[in-house]
């Protein structure tokens, strides 16, 4: 096959960037895969030169990743259709907000048989309430499927070359071992999966979990309390997406979208700072949400008012008395107390994944 | 049944004492169970008092659960036979080195339809290597069935009265109502599985993931990192249990003595601590047990031992690389620094194929 795929990176913030790294190494390696790849960076000055200028002449992104040299093959665009126009596989790290109108830009401009990769951290609100993911959102307006890559929150420990995990959630049997091979590094594993609503499902519901985990630390509950936090989210992502996007597998939790991104961010995430700092200072939310740079990673209080949205709907609240219960908190509707009471009288029987998996 | 159960700890140190508060307070709210609580406590003089009348006079005890009164229907008995004697439950809480001497001691003097359980975490060197599970030694010396409480629960925020979770592993399913009503508080909240192999096993294989998460930490190399070996130590323990105790399920992992245990474990518990300290000081694991733990020894590492035994055995080194590597620096075969070079490719990660799991 002469025809070499073509990979471009939409985006240019930090995560863009780190992973234009992986992604500019492994090209140049591969034989199925175009060595040079497009990056739509979105046009600043910076000291009175343009960004796509520095990076293309110094390979460094000064902006977002000042200490990082980027490999020479990755090329910064000002433009978004000239940076996609021949491109294979589009990679979206953009902020979740600016997807829409980037995907009007596009509509028409890509190949009808592109595949995009989305490695945005959020959601979009559907008109009724609903949760809509980024994945499903690019499809729709892109009519052309995407897959997802989730994992390694912290942008910074990757970039340093510290070991980490990733999960791709792919829609198209054709890309998996090429999404492998595109991402992977040696201190970047990956793992590929089908399941990809639910690997892009597991890293929104995190968020809320973290919030939670959060109120405990804040409330200066101990270890054994947050670990069952932790436990009780776990099970009540696995009955969200049992509900909500039947047919996943339960082996996807286990992976690094599910187990780990969960652990970092109960221990490590803003979201747990936030609501640490809720309880604390007894300040409102709105006052304390400028900790989370906007538009970086989802809100745990925005995430449980959107997902309590969908329960109601369902009659479902009952159900998931943890997310529920968060949801309320944030809400103002109930007290912090409310938290250890629901844990405490949260029925064990609702849902298990006990039907019955033998190993 | 006009019978009431009568019910028996082995035990009074720090979570035997912890126990009694709540086994005693059910005994005596519970109609089916007889108020009287035996509690074994192993005797010692405590300024020229038996400890066993401190207890029993002032309900406190002093000497490993200071500033908690124990219900007054808790009596100490220095005698283990006469503690355990008309016993229909027997609770095991303490050091498992103790075990086969105690059964030794039990064996024909205890009710021939009781039943135990134990809240023993470790396990025993197997003859000629490997792990025995304690449950098992019951059994096998006492001929009686052996139950397990595990779970992420310290025993001071158990007295406390601080909240947590716990799971009861319990193979015959009829016992387990009477185990959960006998276990179960407000703050204490238990789970029944009949899985009692594995709740065991998580018990025991979660200090070894524990020293990785320590080394993590020593070597700084962040949170992504350390979230990685957690779950690939989950991935290693969900795979050793389906290779030796085959037939447990997958749900059991999701329990508080999994997943809950297993994190709490790897963020505050001493294996973590010590191999820490192990990474960033230099000195030996005696060594830093003697400065750390007042020469208390770890359960990590000797079960990284065991547990490398029986991989060695049946050649599966390979497939367990965390396993292997942990065990290999706490021996000093290889470094601190190898431990990211030989999980970089985990059977985990091997696989771009698909494999065919359950759907939810």
């Amino acid at each position: 096959m002469t025809d070499r795929l073509n990979v471009c990176i939409i985006g240019s913030g930090n995560w863009a960037t780190t992973i234009a790294r992986n992604v500019g190494n492994n090209v140049a390696r591969s034989q199925l895969l175009e060595p040079k790849v497009n990056m739509y960076v979105y046009e600043e000055y910076i000291d009175g030169r343009k960004l796509t200028d520095i990076i293309n002449t110094t390979h460094i992104n000064v902006k977002y990743m000042p200490d990082y040299v980027l490999p020479s093959n990755v090329v910064a665009y000002d433009d978004v259709v000239a940076t996609a126009r021949d491109a294979d596989i589009l990679i979206f790290a953009i902020p979740p907000t600016f997807v829409n109108s980037c995907c009007k830009t596009l509509l028409g401009k890509v190949k009808p048989m592109a595949h995009a990769v989305s490695l945005i951290k959020g959601f979009e609100h559907g008109d009724d309430g609903q949760i809509i993911l980024i994945s499903h959102l690019i499809m729709r307006q892109l009519k052309i499927s995407c897959s997802v890559l989730v994992g390694c929150n912290l942008a910074h420990e990757l970039a340093n070359n510290h070991f980490a995990e990733g999960t791709i959630g792919c829609r198209d049997q054709k890309h998996m071992r090429i999404l492998h091979d595109l991402f992977q590094s040696e201190t970047f594993r990956c793992v590929v999966t089908d399941d990809a609503d639910c690997v892009e499902i597991c890293s929104t519901l995190r968020n809320v979990i973290a919030f939670g985990a959060g109120l405990a630390d804040g409330m200066d509950l101990n270890e054994n309390t947050k670990a069952s936090i932790i436990r009780r989210g776990f099970l009540e992502t696995l009955q969200f997406v049992d509900v909500f996007y039947p047919g996943s597998r339960l082996a996807t939790f286990f992976e690094s979208c599910g187990l780990s991104d969960l652990v970092t961010s109960c221990y490590a995430n803003r979201n747990r700072k936030l609501a640490e700092a809720f309880v604390k200072t007894g300040k409102p939310l709105s006052e304390l949400e400028h900790m989370l740079i906007v538009g970086h990673e989802p809100l745990g209080p925005i995430t449980a008012e959107m997902v309590n949205i969908m329960l109601k709907k369902k009659g479902l609240e009952e159900k998931f008395p943890l997310f529920t219960v968060i949801y309320r908190i944030c809400a103002g509707i109930y007290p912090l107390s409310r938290l250890l009471e629901t844990l405490r009288f949260a029925r064990e029987d609702i849902y298990h994944p006990n039907h019955i998996f033998q190993l | 049944m006009a019978d009431k159960i009568n019910v028996c700890i082995v035990g009074s140190g720090n979570w035997g004492s912890a126990i009694a508060k709540i086994v005693g307070a059910n005994a005596s709210a519970l109609p089916e169970f007889e108020e009287r609580v035996t509690m074994f406590v192993y005797e010692e003089m405590i300024d020229g008092k038996k400890l066993t009348e401190i207890i029993n006079e002032t309900h406190e005890n002093v000497k490993y659960l200071k500033g908690h009164k124990l219900p007054t229907n808790v009596i100490a008995v220095p005698d283990l036979v006469e503690a355990a004697k008309n016993a229909d439950i027997l609770i095991f809480v303490v050091p498992h080195q103790f075990i086969p001497n105690f059964c030794k001691q039990l064996l024909g003097k205890i009710k021939p339809n009781a039943i135990a359980i134990s809240l023993i975490k470790g396990f025993d060197k197997a003859e000629g290597g490997g792990i025995d599970l304690i449950s098992h030694i019951i059994t096998r010396h006492l001929k009686i069935p052996c139950a397990v409480l595990m779970g992420a629960n310290l025993a001071n925020e158990v007295a406390e009265g601080n909240f947590c979770e716990t799971t009861i592993g319990c193979a015959d399913k009829k016992y387990g109502k009477v185990l959960r009503d006998l276990f179960q508080a407000n703050h204490f909240r238990v789970v029944v599985v009949e899985d009692a192999d594995a709740v065991e096993v998580c018990g025991a294989l979660k200090n070894i993931v524990a020293c990785g998460a320590g080394f993590v930490d020593g070597l700084k190399l962040g949170d992504n990192t350390k979230a990685a070996v957690i779950r690939l130590g989950l991935m290693e323990m969900i795979r050793f249990v389906d290779v030796f105790y085959p037939g447990s399920k997958l749900s059991t992992f999701f329990e508080s003595c999994g997943v809950a245990d297993l994190i709490t474990t790897c963020y505050g518990g001493r294996n973590r601590r010590v191999s820490e300290a192990f990474v960033t000081s230099g000195k030996t694991i005696e060594e830093l047990e003697k400065e750390m733990l007042n020469g208390q020894k770890l359960q990590g590492p000797p079960t990284a031992e065991e547990v490398n035994y029986m991989l060695k055995n049946k050649g599966l080194e390979d497939k367990f690389p965390l396993f292997t590597a942990i065990h290999k620096i706490c021996t000093n075969q290889l470094k601190p620094n190898d431990l990211i070079d030989c999980i970089r490719n985990h059977p985990e990660h091997m696989d771009t194929t698909i494999m065919p799991s359950p759907k939810l």
